[in-house]
């Protein structure tokens, strides 16, 4: 490289030429090096750092730093601001009139901040979304105030005129794919969602009483199943007939006064929520509901009208959109069938005629004219990876016979005896595609990515339960847990790549390793498992609500993170009431887990608790806590003073070693409920008095 | 080899295959052909200039990142959003100049069209941002408080839900 000057060109030139490049760098730092240069204003520029400079020397004034609001356009702040966080963001709005507007009318800016800050692979997230596109419509903003009208700024997302209204809306019908791209005020969407979690903090919420006591008296028993962002679904039971409807709650939401550092802070609702009676058949029993934010579905038994009539009742699937009573699908399914998974428009359902046969998976398009796929098998499972409008992905998995395996392992004895002592397990990915809307149909294509693993049982000589599991749009888990005697693998749980189509990691707990207690456990309980959503941690759970009376074992937890086990155990508890359920669930960034120390004379239980872990650090922070309840252990409550409680927490979203999770909330609730009358979603908790017949709704926004 | 010319009058002599960086001066030479005539940059001056000629010398096998962080509509910035912390040591050494000169790289690098350098330089401006508060971002960037104290007020009470964790 040369360098020149136009005074002393051949110099330079001589100088420079053909250099190494090392001079070069001393060269260009020479000329930086030079004390005046000549300036050469050609046009007209808003490059005008140079002349103040000068200016500046001119004045003999000492040197200060530029301007860097004159300086900077505001295409470049725009491109500065896009590398902070909301918060900063905020901050730098507060810093000068300049920067008010420029960063509050920015929307590609917010929605940048949103997309960054909320992971939409997230499925909890994209219900948020859903949720906060609806409740920050421009068209639902208040009037400007009167200050922010004579400052011409924009509206705040909470200014007072806001926080008077009450938004009660049904969400938009919006594909999950298309929901980063709508348009709106997505500055009023990050508020939102940054003010639901400051109401997560801070423990401010709206307490709502539903009362029932109407439905009690015309003998329907009403008992909430599913929560979604929009709302609680109740099941109302008619208890002669035994048939059975679902009302949809949907809790409007409550803008309220941000209050200074009050904890526990709880309003007073100003509308009631809105009630929708979901038309359907009369159910004699129904599945626990899926609900995404577009869908909720279902698999329930028929009641026919008049039961004393024998023969075998139907069973349907049936799937209503949200905000609407009619049901937009519905089908008739054999005497097993369950909704495996909902992911946007697409539906897993499995099911089978009779309790010994295999299950026969199919998919569901919800909105393609009722496209269907073929039946397929999957013996291990399989769930919904990702989905589109027009396809999804199926992450499939199923157990090789021992034919196969030896088949396809190219003789090696050796090999052979390792690989079929073990079971192995094959796992794809299957690509559904809708057809083009003259043809409704669903065709399937494997993709390319699969791969093997071998898996504690073998097909045909095992008798666990297994299960996949989805963990972000790239991976998936197994599991698995083992219910044969003579197999000392508990449990194992293996985590994939599927763009790498490679192992990730894999823990195993095998009964020799565990307590007596632990294995029971692990043996008798159903596996149920929730990955984190940082791609790290994994949390698995056996719940033990499915422990068999009188079988006394305690649940287990583990925490696998980053490669760390660690595992916590209970001390042994009393479950002779099968009807005890624990709660725990993962709502994205809000983990939730429920205490409840059960006391109540009438239950025999000394004390279930189910533990709720974010990290290892928390673990520890919880168990020195008042994570278990104030004198539990394994002593047992009696009397008035015992409650339970519901906590909660929030953990960030990735999690660094130093950045220790904190549980944020702890709401006591009346002794007497019980954790099967429990339901949660990010945004409330509902739960039922049944002797009051009151439904409480706690609603966090 | 391409001629450049700075807003003084320098001139600054470099490969096609670095300088190419530039989209702006790519787009130029594309559009000119084989020509020896210097491409005059009024808008840097030459101790800019030399900078970004240093930069595009460091990364010139760098893969081309050509709006690989900008986020348009329709598309998920998501987790995959790099960060401004992951700037590399000689990144970093690079943007260790004074206030001045690294508003004067952004605009050079803005006017030039090098993604990644005014990618770099935004980071490094933000990074000085994070952590403050806006009485030291004012101070950190000589910025006057034009608020009144009602607007102030206003203002802190809108952004109340960002601000209390």
């Amino acid at each position: 490289m040369r360098l020149c000057r136009p005074a002393n060109r051949r110099a330079a030139t001589a100088t420079f030429n053909d250099g190494p490049r090392s001079t070069t760098t001393s060269t260009i730092a020479s000329v930086m090096r030079t004390p005046s240069l000549p300036t050469l204003r050609l046009f007209p520029s808003r490059y005008t750092l140079r002349a103040r400079r000068e200016q500046q020397a001119a004045s003999a004034a000492p040197y200060s730093m530029p301007n860097v609001v004159e300086l900077l356009t505001p295409e470049v702040w725009r491109l500065i601001l896009r590398h902070l966080d909301g918060r900063t963001a905020v901050r730098v709005s507060r810093v000068s009139r300049y920067f008010r507007p420029l960063i509050a009318d920015d929307q590609e800016l917010w929605r940048h901040l949103y997309l960054r800050a909320y992971a939409l692979h997230d499925d909890t997230e994209k219900e948020l979304l859903r949720w906060t596109i609806a409740h920050s419509d421009d068209r639902l903003a208040g009037p400007r105030s009167s200050s922010a009208a004579a400052t011409d700024q924009p509206p705040s997302p909470l200014s007072a005129s806001d926080a008077d209204r009450v938004v009660l809306r049904w969400p938009a019908d919006v594909p999950d794919e298309a929901l980063p791209a709508t348009q709106g005020n997505w500055r009023r969407r990050f508020a939102r969602r940054a003010r639901l979690e400051w109401c997560w903090r801070h423990q401010v919420f709206v307490r709502r009483q539903l009362n029932l006591a109407d439905s009690a008296s015309r003998q329907l028993r009403a008992r909430p199943i599913a929560a979604g962002a929009w709302g609680t679904l109740l099941c109302l039971q008619d208890n002669d007939r035994g048939q059975g409807q679902l009302l949809f709650i949907l809790v409007p939401t409550e803008p309220m006064p941000l209050p200074s550092h009050q904890h526990q802070c709880h309003h007073a609702p100003s509308v009631p929520p809105k009630l929708l009676l979901l038309d359907g058949p009369p159910f004699g029993d129904l599945d626990q509901p899926l609900i995404n934010g577009r869908f909720i579905a279902t698999c329930g038994t028929i009641q026919p009208d008049n039961p004393s009539e024998s023969h075998t009742p139907a069973r349907c699937l049936i799937v209503w959109r949200i905000g609407h009573a009619a049901p937009v699908y519905r089908a008739d399914v054999q005497t097993y069938a369950q909704v495996v998974d909902l992911r946007d428009a697409w539906l897993l359902l499995r099911e089978r005629a009779d309790a010994t046969d295999a299950w026969q998976y199919t998919m569901h398009h919800l909105e393609g004219r009722h496209a269907v796929s073929q039946p397929f098998t999957a013996s291990f499972g399989c769930h919904i990876q990702r989905a589109t409008t027009t396809s999804a992905v199926l992450f499939h998995a199923r157990l090789l016979d021992a034919a196969t395996t030896v088949a396809s392992h190219d003789g090696n004895a050796a090999s052979i005896v390792s690989w079929t002592d073990k079971g192995q397990c094959a796992w794809r990915l299957l690509r559904f595609a809708l057809s083009p809307a003259d043809t409704p149909n669903i065709t399937v294509q494997p993709s390319g990515e699969s791969g093997r693993l071998t898996v504690v049982g073998r097909a045909g000589h095992y008798q666990g339960r297994r299960r996949t599991l989805r963990h972000g749009d790239h991976r998936a888990a197994l599991v698995e847990l083992g219910m044969s005697a003579d197999d000392n693998t508990a449990l194992e749980v293996t985590l994939l790549d599927l763009r790498q189509c490679r192992m990730l990691r894999r823990e195993r707990f095998t009964s020799a390793a565990c307590t007596a207690g632990m294995a029971a456990a692990a043996t008798a309980a159903a596996a149920y498992s929730h990955l984190g959503p940082d791609g790290n941690d994994a949390m698995l759970d056996v719940s033990p609500w499915q422990l068999a009376p009188p079988l006394r074992s305690p649940p287990m937890h583990l925490v696998f993170s980053r490669g760390v086990i660690d595992r916590r155990y209970r001390p042994p508890l009393a479950m002779d009431d099968p009807a005890v359920q624990l709660h725990r669930r993962l709502l994205g960034r809000l983990h939730v887990h429920y205490e409840h120390p059960m006391s109540h004379a009438s239950h025999p239980v000394e004390h279930v608790t189910a533990l709720c872990i974010y990290d290892a650090h928390t673990v520890q922070a919880s168990l020195s806590d008042d994570m278990f309840m104030p004198g539990s252990g394994s002593g047992s409550h009696h009397g008035a003073e015992a409650s339970a409680s519901f906590s909660y927490g929030y953990y960030p979203q990735q999690p660094s070693a130093g950045d220790v999770p904190r549980r944020v909330g702890r709401l006591l609730l009346p002794s007497h409920v019980l954790l099967r009358h429990l339901v949660t979603s990010c945004v409330h908790v509902a739960y039922l008095q049944p002797e009051y017949a009151l439904l409480q709704i706690i609603q966090f926004a | 080899m391409v001629r450049l010319h700075s807003s003084e009058g320098s001139e600054f002599e470099v490969e096609r295959s670095v300088i190419e960086k530039s989209l702006l001066i790519k787009n130029m030479l594309d559009d000119v052909g084989e020509n020896d005539a210097a491409i005059p940059l009024p808008n840097v001056s030459g101790p800019i200039l030399a900078k970004v000629i240093e930069y595009c010398e460091h990364h010139r096998n760098d893969p081309d990142v050509d709006g690989q962080n900008t986020t348009k509509p329709g598309t998920s910035a998501g987790a995959s959003s790099p960060s401004s912390d992951d700037i590399d040591e000689w990144d970093m050494e690079f943007c260790r100049v004074d206030q001045g000169t690294l508003y004067e790289m952004i605009l050079a690098a803005n006017y030039l069209d090098i993604r990644s350098m005014l990618d770099l330089t935004c980071k490094t401006v933000a990074n000085m941002i994070k952590n403050k508060s806006p009485e030291e971002i004012r101070r950190t960037f000589n910025i006057t408080k034009d608020f009144t104290p009602e607007e102030e007020e206003l203002v802190r009470r809108e952004n109340a839900w960002c601000e209390d964790r």
